[in-house]
């Protein structure tokens, strides 16, 4: 037993150390991502991770979009854990990106430290206002999104659609955790309601969750019980459980970030915010020349970067119109000054 | 019967090797029609692993099996049972919360019928089969209401099931009381006449005597010889087994009892259950005296052990160890007090099998120098004493470092005792002490425990054994149902004992304090 | 001998040694008996050929992708041949792989620790969290003192809350016989819910100047632990990895050398046996999970100390350093050095699987994450199987060699 036993920890041993100098030695022709002369954008994502469907991903779309439309290379870079934020940006200035990437307010004080130290990169990051970084570095950007005018939109949109079912017009949402984005939907959702119809009711809460849709399940469950008969969905994949809550009890879903009414028949829109249009335009400013640190860029309505996404086709057409008209009047500024914060 | 019966089973030259040990070596033996045929041999002689050859379990490195005649080659127990070989082990493979005869008929068909069986039927069945032995069992109680020597019945109820006619029975009186032994050998003597073969493994050379018509004994793997049991003698074997002249009643002088080390009185114990099964007890235990406590298992031998030695609180009454009030004091303090316990169960409860040797040693006195000192411990010397006291003990199989696990149950048992002796303790609780172990380490922790009265300790000998009480002890109290019914010098007769422990004696709990 | 009514005897198991292990514990002290560092290395081994059995399935080249995955742990740093830049991004990358095995290391050894005792502390996430909440409170407070004694206290402090909180679990279990395994998931959801609290908006450790965000105050820069090696801004390799190290030696000491480490193991081996020898078992359950606790306490302090000086309220929620640390024990089979080459391994995967290691020609990004999530899952999935292969063999082996499983004596 003692002598089969040493046997084959040996060959386990051996395997190990053979496979570890194969990759040693290969080391050397590990070709580094070259340098070259295009334009590159490197992307890092906080650890929601490419594959949550809503703002990293869109963030991955709009570096897509810049690499096929405007020809710069571009590199993405998933976090798995807070760890992760400051080796990940490193690795992307010291690969030789032109613009470093941060999606998500979590990696602020990654990008502050490594914008800091690196005066001669640029950095961008998304949702979190660049005079809020600590150091306020001069290389970095603040990408940001009037989550409230879409919201408005989606609030408004579902009360008149209520007023045409002649249902009651008690309106839920779910929000993941009270951070500023996600609070600027719901007070816009909740302006939005008012708006169409001052009677409207909104119900909301927070799951304290982005990932366990049971949460936010749950928590819809609740609004509907009370007679909620639209749930808004703010909450990244835990808000997939609120939609389906909504798709059981036979009430209406809106989407949040990307446009989800893929989801089925009972999604009446969604509220977006299109990170991925922010993204191409920042690379696009780089590669241009006219990309500037210190401030923000605030993606609106009016900028392309905001809104909402499809419509139900079971929403009447007057209705659909009339949405359209909502949203030219904020373009031109005749709607303004739509809350971010939730009372 | 008799030396012109045919051989039903012929093992021959049967050699098995393990890694530095030869468990069997070129060992003959056979079994006749109608008979039942005892394997004797210590712990460690090789009995189980020939039987476990027999049974399919293990394959033979060389020697062959005949059954009838015919050669015969097992390579799991599913052939060795369709040779109609059963097996009762002495741990029973039941399930406790299905019936008898679930249990029975699972055993043999366990995935064709699993679902479907008919319970019904196999009932019928398995009453039948019972009712031809003569045996009492009712084939819907749940294994879990059974008592053990019912569960081993239909551990041979199974075998019989399955159309056995050799059976081999793997120590089986270990587990049960004597009554229990007795109702034994009677179904045995019934299957023996309804053509059943037995054969019966054994360390104990009484029940061999009894029960075999013929006895072979092994020893260190080899066969010693098969000798009927006409002029066969309990020396005559011990000596077979053990290669030596063994002192099967180890020759006393009467105690001198000093001054009372351990008092008891009054003693009321709960069980796990909160029943009172020790109703005020009241004992004395002299320095320099072995005093027995006979008594049929389940009296509540057991927790008034658990009492005297801290590891229970008492519901009432008074113990005093050396003149000291101890009553209510915890595990801890009664061993500081003095108090050295051999457990019944040494494996539960007597040594940790998972560490070694040197820190079994230490179970009881780690606390204190030279073993740690404030708080640390210091492994080389627990190696060193251990060195010391395996030696003195004769401990075999193991060095210091060496898993308590590893050793045979005799090995085990002198490690406990070489620990409880080694404290010095003023009272010594022995909870059967030589339950499971063979003549040679009996005849061991019976001179021990003698020389250690001689050196003055108060032992109190908790045993179910009547011939241990006997030979041991200077006074004999008998428990029944939680009383002390009555005490008895060591020169009364075992009819006298049997009598007063199952509560139909002449004394009462009064007179025995 | 008379005839009598017989009651019925309890049965008497009269081998411990080879009646079937009943429970995780058991199988798992009949694992590490008999198995040896065998066992470990070939479920790795395993693991990882799967792992590339998968990489391949996906279309890619497990070699390749290996190697990145081994470059990315740094470890070609050890080879002399490696210079230049590559050898800079060698020694970062090793430098991320032990920060992130540090904390590993120290939650493996709360949950080894209470193996040790026979019990199943799946608590190490709450314990941390406990740890990272008092070490971000005490580190971000009282900014005046010096740091030196500033850090003492924030590691104290955090490290005896985790061993409060774990404590709980103990005393749970050593007074009204709560299991230690649901006590502790529980008590992984307070934390959880305490930490979500305190560090979201308008919670009390939320961050006083920036009150729109869901996170701490940064903790004193005095506080921060001395990076040794790598640059201290960009996240290098601080101190507290020898405080793990120390940590490593300490549960040795403990353990081995110890009347505590003593009645530890003997109360995890057999409690019965324990108790009999004048131990408190109660006593030991709340010690023992109590010192798990303090492991997995400074494994909180320590992270926020060296690199994390803020927590927010996501990453309260998203850490699985404790959860990681219940595989680090497994494989390191709850002994130091086991502990130290496992979380080593896991700390390596982790970070060798990062997204910035491999190149999307070799690997996608949206799957490289995946592939350590495989690979950890596929290693637990052994630790757990291994029983099963051990059974395995050692029957095979029974067939040849003609020896019980799990016998240890030879016949009787």
């Amino acid at each position: 037993m003692k002598k089969k036993t040493r046997l084959l920890s040996l060959i386990a041993l051996t395997a190990i150390v053979a496979v570890g100098l194969l990759a040693g030695a290969g080391f050397a022709q590990n070709a580094k991502h070259a340098r070259t002369a295009a334009t590159s954008a490197c992307l890092v994502t906080d650890i929601g991770g490419l594959n949550d469907k809503s703002f990293n991903h869109l963030a991955y779309v709009g570096l897509q979009a810049a690499q096929s439309k405007l020809g710069v290379t571009g590199r993405v870079i998933e976090s798995k854990s807070g760890s992760d934020y400051i080796p990940n940006l490193l690795s992307c200035v010291q690969g030789g990106a032109d613009i470093t990437i941060g999606v998500g307010f979590l990696m602020a004080d990654a990008i502050n430290t490594v914008a800091a130290k690196f005066p001669d990169s640029k950095f961008a990051i998304i949702d979190f206002p660049q005079e809020f970084l600590a150091s306020k570095p001069a290389n970095t950007r603040g990408i940001l999104f009037r989550e409230q005018e879409s919201g408005y939109l989606a609030g408004w949109l579902a009360v008149k659609e209520l007023v045409s079912q002649k249902k009651p017009l008690v309106l839920g949402a779910v929000g993941g955790l009270k951070i500023p984005p996600v609070d600027h939907y719901i007070a816009g959702y909740i302006a939005g309601a008012k708006a169409a119809n001052p009677k409207a009711k909104v119900l909301y809460g927070y799951s304290q969750n982005f990932v366990d849709q049971a949460k936010c399940k749950e928590l819809a469950l609740g609004q509907i019980a009370q007679g909620a008969q639209v749930e808004f969905a703010v909450a990244g994949q835990c808000g997939l459980g609120a939609l389906d809550a909504a798709k059981e009890k036979g009430g209406w879903g809106i989407g949040v970030d990307a446009d989800q009414l893929f989801l089925g028949s009972h999604m009446l829109t969604s509220a977006i915010k299109k990170v991925d249009v922010g993204v191409f335009r920042t690379i696009k400013q780089v590669k241009g020349g006219t990309f500037k640190g210190y401030g923000n860029t605030t993606f609106s309505v009016r900028a392309g970067g905001a809104g909402i996404g499809a419509i139900s086709p079971k929403v009447p057409k007057d209705i659909v119109a009339g949405e359209k008209l909502l949203e030219k009047k904020i373009k031109n500024g005749s709607i303004k000054s739509i809350p971010t914060t939730v009372p | 019967m008799g030396p012109d019966a045919p051989v039903v089973l012929e093992l021959a030259g049967i050699t098995k090797r393990f890694p530095g040990i030869i468990a069997n070596d070129h060992v003959d033996f056979d079994l006749r029609a109608h008979e039942v045929h005892a394997l004797l041999g210590e712990n460690g002689a090789g009995k189980s692993t020939l039987m476990n050859i027999l049974y399919g379990l293990y394959r033979p490195d060389e020697g062959e099996i005949r059954i009838n005649g015919k050669l015969a080659h097992f390579t799991s127990s599913k052939d060795a049972i369709e040779a109609g070989i059963g097996m009762v082990h002495q741990h029973f493979m039941l399930i406790p919360v299905m019936t008898v005869a679930e249990n029975i008929v699972l055993a043999v068909e366990p995935t064709r019928a699993g679902v479907l069986f008919d319970v019904g039927a196999a009932a019928d069945r398995v009453r039948e089969i019972a009712e031809q032995f003569k045996f009492t069992i009712d084939p819907y109680a749940r294994i879990q209401n059974l008592s053990v020597g019912q569960q081993q019945r239909v551990e041979i109820l199974k075998a019989l099931y399955r159309k056995a006619d050799i059976l081999i029975l793997d120590e089986p009186t270990a587990v049960l009381t004597p009554q229990e032994a007795r109702e034994l050998f009677g179904i045995l003597q019934r299957l023996k006449a309804e053509g059943m073969s037995i054969i019966f493994i054994s360390h104990k050379l009484n029940e061999a005597l009894e029960i075999a018509d013929r006895i072979t004994v092994l020893r260190r793997g080899v066969k010693i010889d098969t000798i009927p049991r006409e002029g066969a003698t309990e020396a005559s074997l011990a000596r077979m087994m053990v290669g030596r002249d063994v002192l099967l009643t180890v020759e006393k002088t009467p105690g001198v009892p000093g001054k009372p080390l351990l008092e008891v009185a009054g003693l009321e114990v709960f069980d796990d259950r909160g029943l009172e099964v020790v109703k005020g007890v009241s004992l004395t235990v002299h320095a320099g005296e072995i005093v027995g406590l006979a008594g049929i298992d389940g009296n509540g031998q057991e927790e008034l052990i658990d009492a005297l030695t801290g590891l229970r609180k008492a519901h009432a009454g008074s113990i005093r160890i050396a003149g000291e009030e101890s009553s209510g004091d915890s595990a801890r303090e009664m061993l500081e007090t003095g108090v050295g316990h051999i457990p019944v169960d040494r494996q539960r409860r007597g040594l940790v099998l998972d560490f070694s040797l040197a820190e079994n040693l230490a179970l009881r006195d780690f606390r204190h120098a030279p073993n740690s000192r404030l708080g640390w411990l210091f492994p080389n010397r627990l190696v060193a004493r251990a060195r010391k006291l395996l030696k003195e003990f004769d401990v075999r199989g193991g060095v210091p470092q060496t898993r308590a696990g590893m050793l045979s149950g005799g090995n085990q048992q002198k490690v406990v005792l070489a620990r409880e002796i080694d404290r010095d303790p003023k009272v010594l609780v022995a909870g059967q002490p030589t339950r499971g172990l063979d003549v040679g380490a009996i005849e061991f922790v019976h001179r021990r425990l003698l020389s250690e009265r001689d050196e003055g300790r108060a032992i109190l000998l908790v045993s179910l054994e009547l011939d241990e009480i006997l030979s041991l002890s200077d006074r004999i109290l008998v428990i029944y149902e939680g009383r002390i019914v009555g005490e008895f010098p060591p020169t009364v007769s075992e009819e006298e004992l049997g009598l007063a422990m199952t509560g139909g004696g002449r004394g009462s709990g009064e007179e025995a304090a | 001998m008379t005839e009598a009514p017989t009651p019925a005897p309890p049965p008497l198991p009269e081998a411990g040694t080879d009646a079937a292990p009943v429970n995780f514990v058991e199988r798992y002290g009949l694992l590490q008996r008999s198995g040896g560092v065998a066992t470990a290395l070939i479920t790795a081994s395993l693991a990882f050929l799967i792992g590339g059995l998968v990489v391949l399935a996906t279309g890619h080249n497990p070699l390749s992708a290996y190697r990145e995955i081994f470059n990315g742990t740094g470890l070609n740093w050890l080879f002399p041949w490696v210079n230049g830049t590559d050898r800079t991004f060698a020694a970062m990358n090793l430098q991320q792989t032990l920060l992130k095995a540090t904390p590993l290391m120290l939650t493996g050894l709360a949950v080894a620790f209470a193996f040790r005792c026979g019990m199943f502390n799946i608590g190490g996430q709450g314990q941390y969290t406990v740890g990272t909440i008092v070490g971000v409170w005490v580190g971000s407070s009282w900014a005046g003192i010096p740091g030196p004694a500033h850090i003492v206290l924030a590691i104290v402090l955090a490290s005896l809350a985790g061993a409060f909180f774990a404590g709980v679990a103990g005393l749970l279990k050593a007074t009204v016989g709560a299991h230690e395994v649901i006590s502790t998931i529980m008590l992984n959801w307070v934390a959880f819910y305490v930490g979500s609290y305190a560090f979201g908006l308008g919670g009390p450790l939320q961050n006083s100047t920036n009150v729109s965000v869901p996170i701490s105050n940064d903790i004193a820069t005095n506080a921060h632990l001395y990076v040794f090696w790598g640059d201290p801004i960009l996240q290098g390799l601080h101190i507290g990895f020898f405080i793990a190290i120390g940590a490593l030696v300490a549960y040795w000491v403990v353990l081995n050398r110890t009347t505590l480490g003593y009645e530890v193991r003997a109360v995890g081996f057999n409690a019965e046996a324990a108790r009999y020898g004048g131990i408190n078992v109660a006593r030991s359950y709340v010690t023992a999970m109590a010192i798990s606790g303090l492991f997995a306490g400074l494994a909180g302090a320590i992270d926020i100390l060296g690199w994390q000086f803020r927590v927010g309220q996501l990453d309260v929620q998203a850490s699985n350093i404790g959860f990681t640390g219940i595989a680090v024990a497994l494989l390191g089979r709850n002994t130091a050095v086991g502990v130290f080459f496992s979380a080593l391994l896991f700390g390596g995967l982790i970070n060798g699987t990062s997204g910035r290691h491999l190149s999307a020609d070799v690997f996608p990004p949206q799957l490289a994450g995946n592939l350590t999530l495989i690979i950890q899952g596929l290693i637990i999935l052994f630790i757990g199987a291994d029983v099963l292969v051990l059974y395995l063999w050692q029957r095979a082996k029974r067939l040849r060699a003609g020896k019980t499983p799990g016998a240890v004596e030879v016949g009787t």
